[in-house]
């Protein structure tokens, strides 16, 4: 009886260094490396807080208007249906050929935008976008 | 004993890497902002955009002419007197986040403002066209 209980001593302590041993084994590795990469990943995108968009630099309050050859100036009032320029309403693709024609024949042409009530904010942007895909970065705005 | 010994400094070492690592990204989860304030959701227009790498400070313009200034609602006279009380800042871009469909008026007096303010860098929010396609 004695030795049956020494035996199951023996078993259970054996069971318990067994356990230890396989806590002591336990790899934490993997859990650093996971810990590490969504670290580099977090400190990577909190320096992106980004807006995309255009640009638009407003002249100072305390600037003098300037005067700029009429021949460089390409004006523009963006409508609802259209764009118009010269008297005429055109469309986008007759817009984008205006503006090469305008960069063809002069040096620096600069836009002129002329936007009154009414008209919705998309139509700025729209203009503004095809002004910078036709690389005229020169535009003047006017608020009726 | 002695290979022990560094099997054992080794974990040690190896441990602590992962609980700092660990603290890091909980501090960084916490602070990092995935998206500016905005105050309200809006309809951006599309545009072939550029990419805003400086600080910023954000302006919505809602659907219904409601302005936020940095997620707050607020009115026109208060942006140009919190912009004015902001010398430091003129360097940064304000980046106009406009539903697509409100009048320029809105947009328009609040250029104006900005400008009477002395801010001049401006961003008008859009969504990319090449990443919407």
């Amino acid at each position: 009886m004695k030795a049956l209980a020494q035996a199951y001593k023996y078993k259970l302590s054996r069971h318990k260094a067994i356990r230890d041993s396989h806590l002591e084994q336990f790899d934490a590795s993997s859990i650093g490396d996971l810990s590490f990469l969504l670290l580099i990943f977090f400190i990577v995108t909190s320096s992106f807080l980004l807006k995309q968009g255009l640009f638009l630099s407003l002249p100072s309050s305390q600037s003098v208007s300037q005067s700029i050859d009429a021949k460089r100036v390409l004006d523009v009032a963006p409508k609802e249906n259209g764009f118009l320029t010269n008297g005429t309403l055109i469309n986008e693709e007759n817009l984008r050929k205006a503006m090469q024609e305008k960069k063809e024949q002069v040096e620096q042409p600069v836009i002129l935008i002329q936007m009154t009530e009414g008209v919705p904010y998309n139509r700025l942007i729209t203009l503004l976008s095809i002004s910078r895909e036709e690389e005229i970065n020169k535009v003047s705005l006017k608020f009726k | 004993m002695n290979r022990k010994r560094n099997r054992l400094q080794q974990t040690s070492i190896g441990a602590a890497m992962a609980d700092m690592a660990m603290l890091l990204l909980i501090f960084f989860m916490v602070t990092t902002n995935a998206e500016p304030p905005q105050g309200i959701e809006v309809d951006l227009p599309t545009a072939k955009t550029q990419e805003n790498k400086g600080d910023s400070l954000f302006i919505t313009v809602a659907s219904n002419g409601d302005y936020y200034f940095e997620g707050a609602k607020t009115d026109l006279d208060s942006i140009k007197n919190s912009l004015l009380q902001r010398p430091d800042d003129k360097d940064k871009t304000i980046a106009i986040s406009a539903d697509q469909d409100i009048d320029y008026a809105y947009i328009g007096a609040l250029l104006i403002e900005l400008r009477n303010a002395d801010f001049l860098n401006v961003l008008f929010v859009s969504q990319d066209e090449e990443q919407l396609q």
